[in-house]
């Protein structure tokens, strides 16, 4: 092991040109023949440093040296042209191509360098030496997740990579294939490879790295040898100790259920069991709230509650009628109102007016219909209602597009509470939103539970579900690790939850 | 009507008519297979054709050498088809309605250029014409065989070899299928593009200037006749295989071949003319709403790229 | 992040529009330029006429401008069957074949049946003709329409295919059922004279005569103008047209929306060919459609969604072909040169927006877009 570090970041930033600053001047270190662990939820900054390193985000400030000179990649070219390799937590492979055209593809071959038939030669004894199980000739598409990953990886180590950034690994894989995961990083580093493990699962970066660096809001917190800690205090590292804020909510006064969910079991878009039996119930006046780390199934349970995606088994009733089969469409009809995760693509139609997205779902209703013809007046007074009531700023004739993101979801939420629902699902509300909009999503989202309406909170924002909800449920791997009131969970505990240690109590 | 299959100098010409007509539908559906295998579109297929039929018969016109139409036809076809390209890739234009706008300016600026270059209106002077390759006597008729067929097979083998043998027909499909993962493994996802849109738009000057000067001698107004179309039905006909697409094309040729057989517009105690003049667009159609579902079609054909 | 910039709705889209056109007149007329043709003498033939040459142009005389007016009847009705499927987010090229069956059926209606002219039997005729050719329209566009709900067929192509087709069946059936089997007489591919009852009269205007066929095109813009500015319906096809996942989230049935915008297309196609037919011919001449059907699509780009908006750019195009046919005499360019405008405009349209492209460069360098 050299003494000088092989990759070092210095004071990193990254700041959108829409004033999101995702990175705050991070500085790190990654040894030769490490395996370093970059711990942290939604929005800690990890990826995007990864993506920085992998020359696919230009930073805003700082720089990057590789054994101790300065470098600046303008592309993912350049960084691995550098022996820099990332694997993707969502694979960027063609399917429809065989593993061995997937680790060919983009390779020099030809005069000067290696035939196909070299690379593939060198290819397999890579994979025969490191325990890389795969078959070049099969499609990537009929793969599943682990050999697939190896593919990526293999892809990688063909390119001379010495450097491989995973990004959220385990998140695909089964618990097996995160076994031979393990102990395929262990070869890896007996070659001499640096592997830097990006993850929010506290027991994996424990048992697979070196060192553990852990991110929180764009900014380093620690870097400690994974020795010297425990569960505990990485969990509180990650999660930070001020995480009540406060929040002023009236007392808890519960009415009857109007969501109840049984044994829930939905497969995600790759076939996989994203929800594996989850139970819980919503009552009138509560916020039941969610948390945990996006992509721990989160997406398909309220795609599977407000009816966009089949549930494999279970039921969910609402207001006690079963809505499993059903549309939503008839799922809105009986008093649910959904307020999207994308709101771009789901939540409203861009070069619509704010009037005509208010209307959105509620075109047929009497109070707007006539005969066919759209009650125009009616529209505007109800637009100009919701405007006022719900600060949107922007006029009734204003195309949506040219509202900030704030404001579009202030049309959403419009939208969605006009419609007087029962209950309210609502997907990571204020993901992308400056401080007033959040405020007053937030302050909706109580105004509701204070009306005797239910609502189901789905964040991955800690603060928000600990300082709304009434009952918070941690999800990891598609299942609640817990189910408590926020005043009994310790904040190290939701960190150990988030990160796949169930607490018993 | 048997007896048209029986005779055998009828069949035999049929056959040749057919070859006539599966040139250029061969050559445009393998263009635009290619293209799409990148991930692009081109909707202006019949106006590049057009164009590029004009450019040859002018080309041979002003040198009285067609060899030299053949190059101005397909430096034509090469411009536009980098022009699309560029427009769809950079500019992020609607590959559709480019499409449509391309066809319709081509047929109003082929009749323009027709009366400046030869005084006459919607249609050109005879010019000199393509020699061609061999020459096969059967019975006292002479049929040509023209080089255009061995080069427009070859291109087709060739490109459906370079497509599946190849890394770099690995690296252009890569792009139409998955250009994140085509970025992420360090390929110019653009630069592929514009050289495939090159290749395509050579194809299509090729494809006009056998029209103009290969099969003719003569430029003549929208004498394309919904060929380039065709072509792009052909493409999915053909499944994004150039190989498919030569079976595909002589198919579609020997339907298209059936309207100059039967005679003037009047018809024959056969089949009334319109008929065969139908039977192309009819199995065009056809085989869009069989195909229509584009079952394996490149997952990015016509999404422009956005790099984040 | 999408841009702050408020839009000025009418007014920039207007200005767009016009840019559009303004562009295209001058590209044109570098081309004219460079093949050796003088521009401006070609553009005030064009609407002006000559009147040396004995043509009066789109504007230049009453005979010009109540042939602009004519053609104007076509290209309106083609270019609100080309806005309302576009409205939906769909291309419908294929109206050029409705108009060619409308014609045809609307033809035979014609001449097959007659009543007393003049008399309420007549009048009813007549109307039937009229509503015969747009039914004929509307089932020829269940075609394309089903082809690409049910099978996603591209209707781009479908639709082009199927002008073709249309265009050779009706050239077929008048061929083998309505001339003389000696040949094409020198007049062209036409029928003998419809009935009498079924003739909508064209009125003396200032010397000329006025095509009455504006009527039934204004009727039309103004019932397209109430369903798509005020109906439920119409709130149902702008929402599929800018976001068919928000449609479906919204409840709306996007297939039953693509199908009505397609039918209803074919219904407007049909109606311009009873135009052609019954306002204008007075018989089937096979020839009676220099491209209307596919003039209806730069008139919706520049019309943008607003339906008066077509009216004033399917004038603005009639202009164009009428003029067109001035120019040929005059300067000795050909008529086609229309065409050649028509795609510019068309080709312009397909570029994002002005403003868009003005913002790519004026965007620093050196920052990624994230």
């Amino acid at each position: 092991m050299k003494s000088e570090a092989h990759i070092e970041v210095e004071d990193i930033h990254k700041i959108y040109p829409d004033g999101v600053q995702a990175l705050r001047g991070v500085t790190l270190d990654f040894q030769r023949g490490e395996v370093h662990g970059l711990l942290g939820e939604n929005g800690a900054g990890k990826s995007t440093l990864m993506r920085i390193l992998f020359g696919q985000i230009r930073p805003t400030g700082g720089r990057i040296l590789i054994d101790g000179s300065q470098v600046d990649f303008g592309s993912p070219r350049d960084a691995i042209s550098h022996r820099i390799g990332m694997v993707f937590q969502h694979f960027m492979l063609v399917s429809s191509f065989t593993g061995f055209q997937n680790i060919m593809l983009g390779l020099e071959t030809g005069r000067g360098s290696k035939t196909q038939g070299e690379i593939r030669r060198s290819a397999t004894a890579l994979a025969d030496r490191l325990g890389l199980k795969v078959d070049f000739d099969e499609l990537v598409e009929d793969m599943p997740m682990g050999e697939r990953q190896r593919v990526e990886i293999l892809k990688l180590l063909v390119r001379n990579v010495d450097l491989l950034i995973l990004d959220e690994p385990t998140s695909a894989l089964t618990p097996f294939e995160t076994e031979e995961l393990l102990k395929i990083m262990k070869r890896l580093k007996e070659e001499g490879k640096t592997i830097v493990f990006v993850t929010h699962k506290l027991r994996e970066a424990l048992s697979a790295c070196d060192r553990i660096t852990v991110m929180r809001k764009g900014m380093k917190v620690d870097t400690v040898p994974s020795k010297s800690v425990d569960l505990r205090s990485l969990a509180r590292m990650m999660v930070g100790r001020e995480v009540l804020s406060e929040v002023r909510k009236g007392a808890a006064n519960f009415g009857k259920v109007l969501l109840e969910v049984s044994d829930l079991v939905a497969f995600s878009d790759t076939g996989r069991e994203a929800v594996k039996g989850v139970s819980f119930q919503v009552k009138e006046g509560e916020i039941f709230g969610i948390a945990g780390v996006a992509g721990n199934g989160q997406k398909e349970l309220v795609e599977a509650i407000t009816g966009l995606r089949r549930a494999e088994s279970g039921s969910v009733r609402v207001d006690g009628v079963e809505i499993t089969t059903k549309s939503p469409r008839e799922i809105y009809d009986l008093g649910l109102a959904h307020i999207p995760e994308d709101r771009l693509s789901r939540g409203v139609v861009l070069p619509l007016s704010v009037k005509d997205n208010l209307l959105l779902g509620l075109q047929s209703k009497p109070k707007f219909e006539q005969r066919m013809i759209v009650k125009e007046r009616a529209v505007e007074e109800n637009a100009r209602t919701l405007i006022r009531d719900f600060s949107i700023a922007a006029t009734e004739k204003s195309p949506v597009k040219s509202l900030s993101g704030g404001n579009i979801q202030r049309v959403v939420v419009a939208r969605e509470f006009s419609k007087s629902p029962q209950l309210i699902v609502a997907s990571q509300p204020t993901t992308g939103l400056d401080i007033s909009a959040t405020q007053f999503v937030r302050g909706e989202l109580l105004k509701m539970r204070d009306e005797r309406k239910g609502v189901l909170l789905v964040s991955s924002e800690l603060e928000e579900v600990m300082g709304l909800s009434d009952t918070v449920a941690v999800m990891y791997e598609g299942k609640f690790m817990g189910v408590k009131r926020p005043e009994e969970l310790a904040s190290d505990e939701v960190g150990l939850m988030m990160g796949g240690v169930r607490v018993e109590q | 009507m048997s007896e048209i299959l029986v005779d055998p100098i009828i069949f035999v010409s049929l056959i040749f008519g057919a070859i006539r007509s599966m040139i250029p539908l061969l050559l445009g559906s393998v263009g635009e297979v290619t293209l799409e295998r990148s991930g692009l579109i081109n909707m202006g297929i019949e106006g590049i054709m057009l164009m590029s039929a004009f450019a040859s018969a002018y080309g041979s016109w002003t040198t009285g050498n067609p060899l030299v139409g053949l190059v101005y036809g397909v430096v034509v076809g090469a411009g536009l088809g980098l022009l699309y390209g560029y427009l769809s890739i950079k500019v992020r234009a609607d590959q559709v309605v480019m499409g449509l706008g391309l066809t319709t300016f081509s047929l109003g600026l082929t009749e323009v250029l027709t009366v400046a270059v030869w005084t006459t209106y919607g249609y050109g002077k005879s010019v000199a014409r393509m020699p061609s390759l061999l020459t096969i006597t059967f019975g006292n008729l002479a049929y040509e065989v023209s080089a255009f067929l061995p080069l427009s097979l070859a291109i087709a083998v060739g490109a459906y070899y370079v497509l599946y043998k190849t890394k770099y027909g690995l690296m252009i499909r890569s792009c139409g299928e998955n250009a994140l993962a085509a970025d992420a493994a360090g390929i110019d996802v653009p630069m592929v593009r514009y050289l495939v849109s090159i290749f395509a738009g050579i194809l299509f000057g090729l494809a006009g200037t056998y029209i103009a000067i290969d099969w003719n001698n003569i430029f003549i107004r929208g004498m394309t006749g919904g060929r380039g179309w065709v072509s792009i039905a052909l493409v999915i006909f053909s499944g994004w295989n150039p190989l498919a697409a030569i079976g595909g094309s002589m198919l579609f040729g020997f339907f298209d071949t059936l309207q100059y057989w039967v005679g003037a517009s009047l018809g024959s105690s056969l089949l009334p003319a319109q008929v065969p003049r139908m039977i192309p667009y009819v199995v065009t159609v056809i085989a869009l709403a069989a195909f229509g579902k584009r079952a394996k079609s490149p997952a990015e054909a016509g999404k422009p790229y956005v790099k984040e | 992040m999408s841009s702050r910039l408020p839009s000025k709705d009418r007014l920039s889209k207007v200005l767009q529009s016009v840019a559009i056109i303004v562009f295209g007149f001058i590209v044109s007329g570098f081309i004219m330029l460079a093949v050796g043709y003088d521009p401006i003498a070609a553009y005030s033939a064009m609407f002006f006429g000559s009147a040396e040459k004995g043509m009066q142009g789109a504007f230049g005389g009453i005979y010009g401008i109540t042939s602009t007016l004519r053609e104007a009847s076509f290209i309106i009705l083609t270019g609100l069957a080309a806005q309302i499927a576009f409205s939906a987010g769909v291309f419908n090229v294929g109206v050029e074949g409705a108009m060619y069956l409308g014609a045809f059926v609307s033809f035979m209606c014609a001449y097959v049946f007659s009543a007393p002219a003049g008399s309420a039997l007549g009048v009813l005729h007549a109307l039937f003709c009229i509503f015969a050719a747009m039914v004929a329209g509307l089932l020829w566009m269940c075609i394309p329409a089903f082809l690409k709900i049910k099978r996603g067929a591209h209707e781009v192509v479908t639709t082009i295919m199927l002008n073709y087709v249309a265009t050779y069946l009706t050239e077929l059936l008048v061929v083998k059922f309505f001339l003389p089997t000696t040949g094409i007489p020198p007049g062209g591919i036409i029928t003998p004279e419809i009935s009498k009852s079924a003739q909508i009269p064209q009125i003396d205007f200032m010397g000329a005569k006025l095509n009455l066929g504006i009527v039934p095109t204004i009727l039309v813009a103004v019932v397209m103008y109430i369903v798509i500015k005020k109906s439920v319906l119409g709130y149902s096809i702008r929402v599929v047209g800018a976001n068919p996942n928000a449609a479906k989230y919204a409840g709306i049935d996007v297939g039953r929306i693509i199908l009505f915008v397609m039918l209803a297309g074919g219904a407007m196609g049909g109606l311009a060919g009873a135009i052609a037919v019954q306002f204008t011919e007075y018989r089937f001449d096979q020839s009676f459609s220099p491209g209307y059907g596919i003039s209806g699509i730069p008139v919706a780009l520049i019309g943008r969604l607003d339906v008066l908006g077509i009216i004033l750019a399917g004038v603005f195009m009639s202009a164009l072909h009428v003029g067109a046919q001035s120019i040929q005499p005059v300067t000795g360019m050909p008529s086609q040169i229309s065409l050649f405008i028509e795609g510019v405009i068309v080709f312009a349209a397909a570029m994002p927006g002005a403003f868009d492209i003005l913002r790519t460069y004026i965007r620093p360098k050196g920052e990624k877009n994230e």
